[in-house]
């Protein structure tokens, strides 16, 4: 998948479902803070109203600003607290931090409330005139926070982050998931366009290759019918030559018929066999072609062990697979054995040969491909098309100077 | 007996005067500041607020006028530094109420030996209480 196709499809939405939900939160936060900044400022000024009233009463008692501080700073959320005369002169104060009461005298204006911005957090403070019975007036200069708030506020921010967090996270793994299976399945896809193409190549290859079997095998025919007319026309002493133009013509016949079969498709008539019948048919085959073999070929078969399948099919394909290992080397022993694994049957063919170059074990069941100066390039393909028509599988383990291994698994009975 | 006079100073601290020092006039008052140049001339420990601890309090002699200054600096455990007799200080403070005949300058920047110590902010709130937000890591309300 382009790295286009990725922004557009996958990461575009996520962003915009992160965008929108960021700012919805962002509006939720500005929202908040603002409504929790009129509950503060409407606190304050309820409490500094509270405080006028009280404050005043005791100056009229002639309590001292000293004594009235004391007496009315009791309120927790109290910051700081300052009494002042009507020349704002500071009668007396306290404040939560030493030394800290950020008034400024010269720009102090009576009932008039501002915010200012501390290390403590936002203290929200107000300058509130207290009249006298006589007449004079004092000043209250009040600072003010609501501490749970702020908390409150902070938490709300946390969790805000958190699950943009959250949702960063789940979005990241829903969206790779997605894109893991979208990559999947363009591979399958690719896949399955590689194999309709090797499908009809081979399609094309098979009418090609029966075209000219059929063509050749006419002239073939009359070829060995004309041999045999000559042989019993000749006298003795050229009979010779000419046997050896017969079993030449024979050759070519044999080759085509193995082109023309590996390329018609694998119909198996199935029944059920005998697993140890068909390695010793395909023994048997092998040792009628090359006689020497037998005597390096050991045969090792599970007894008992039933499969359903083509006998005549199967034999063949074990024919090409033992042919194939018997070639690899001129001396060392080929090995075929079989047994039950679970509910499969499982033949392995094993030799002691060189060993299949690495770069072509993968192509060794292709059609048409060797390693042999003399070889085809059938038999193998020819065992794999076999194997598989009969719902199996077949797979190759070769190591350089080690020797070959080939593993067919099959449906058991 | 070792610990019983280690004992002293802390409850020293913890029982020290109340109110010894605080008065209507003594807070940071931001339509006061004043900048001063001289030369450390005494050093003491003296109460200051209700319930804190002793604060560091140098006597300082301004070069320009001769005329001598009682300088707040901090609680005595924030400034952690040595200051010496006869040390040359540049101070940036609120000028507060006069004591023993004194004018009080209460602290915000204090520069020595060349390096500068930022005690207070612009409005006075005490560097050495660093705020609730630093101590839980929670944002303040409209910090920053």
């Amino acid at each position: 998948m382009k790295r286009r196709n990725v922004f557009l499809f996958f990461l575009l939405p996520f962003l915009g479902v992160f965008f929108f939900f960021s700012l919805a939160s962002f509006l939720g936060q500005a929202d908040l803070k603002r409504r929790t900044e009129v509950l503060v400022r409407g606190q304050l000024l309820a409490t500094a109203d509270i405080l006028r009233v009280a404050v005043s009463h005791l100056l009229d008692e002639g309590v001292s600003p000293d004594g009235i501080l004391d007496i009315v700073l009791t309120e927790e959320d109290i910051y700081f607290i300052a009494l002042l005369d009507g020349e704002n002169n500071v009668l007396a104060w306290n404040s939560r931090y030493e030394g800290y009461l950020p008034i400024s005298l010269r720009e102090a204006r009576a009932e008039r409330s501002e915010i200012i911005d501390s290390p403590a957090g936002k203290i929200f403070n107000t300058f509130t005139a207290v009249p006298r019975r006589d007449g004079s007036r004092y000043y209250i200069y009040l600072g003010y926070a609501l501490a749970g708030m702020e908390e409150m506020i902070a938490l709300s921010r946390r969790t805000s982050f958190l699950l943009s967090g959250l949702i960063l996270l789940a979005g990241a793994l829903f969206f790779r998931g997605l894109f893991q299976l979208q990559s999947g399945y363009m591979a399958k896809a690719r896949e399955a366009e590689a194999e309709r193409l090797e499908k009809e190549r081979f399609r094309e290859l098979s009418a090609f290759t029966s075209g000219i079997a059929h063509e050749i095998k006419n002239p073939l025919n009359s070829l060995s019918l004309l041999f045999e007319l000559l042989l019993h026309k000749t006298p003795p002493e050229e009979k010779e030559s000419l046997e050896l133009g017969k079993t030449q013509v024979q050759a070519i016949a044999r080759i085509v018929d193995r082109f023309s079969s590996a390329v018609r498709p694998v119909r198996p008539v199935s029944s059920m066999l005998v697993l140890d019948d068909v390695l010793r048919r395909a023994a048997a085959s092998l040792a009628a072609e090359d006689p020497e073999v037998t005597a390096r070929l050991l045969i090792e078969a599970e007894s008992g062990v039933r499969l359903p399948g083509d006998g005549e099919l199967l034999s063949l394909a074990l024919l090409n697979l033992l042919k194939n290992a018997a070639e690899a080397s001129s001396s060392t022993p080929v090995w075929v054995e079989g047994r039950r694994t679970k509910k499969k049957v499982e033949i392995l063919v094993r030799d002691e040969g060189p060993g299949i170059p690495p770069e072509a074990v993968a192509r060794v069941f292709e059609p048409f491909f060797t390693t042999k100066e003399k070889g085809t390039g059938i038999g193998l393909f020819l065992a794999k098309k076999i194997v598989e028509a009969h719902g199996g599988t077949i797979e190759v383990r070769s190591r350089a100077g080690k020797g070959s291994e080939f593993r067919i698994e099959l449906p058991g009975a | 007996m070792n610990n019983r006079i280690a004992l002293i100073p802390i409850l020293a601290v913890l029982f020290a005067g109340p109110a010894a020092g605080q008065t209507a006039e003594h807070f940071y008052n931001v339509d006061k500041e004043v900048k001063i140049e001289g030369v450390v001339r005494q050093i003491s420990l003296e109460p200051r607020y209700k319930g804190t601890a002793p604060f560091l309090v140098l006597r300082v002699e301004a070069s320009a006028e001769k005329k001598m200054y009682k300088v707040e600096v901090s609680p005595s455990w924030f400034f952690g530094q040595d200051i010496h007799g006869g040390e040359k200080v540049k101070i940036v403070g609120s000028l507060s109420e006069a004591r023993e005949g004194l004018p009080t300058v209460i602290v915000r920047e204090l520069q020595l030996r060349g390096e500068t110590f930022t005690l207070r902010d612009k409005r006075g709130f005490p560097s050495w209480q660093g705020g609730p937000k630093h101590k839980r890591g929670i944002r303040r309300f409209g910090g920053d």
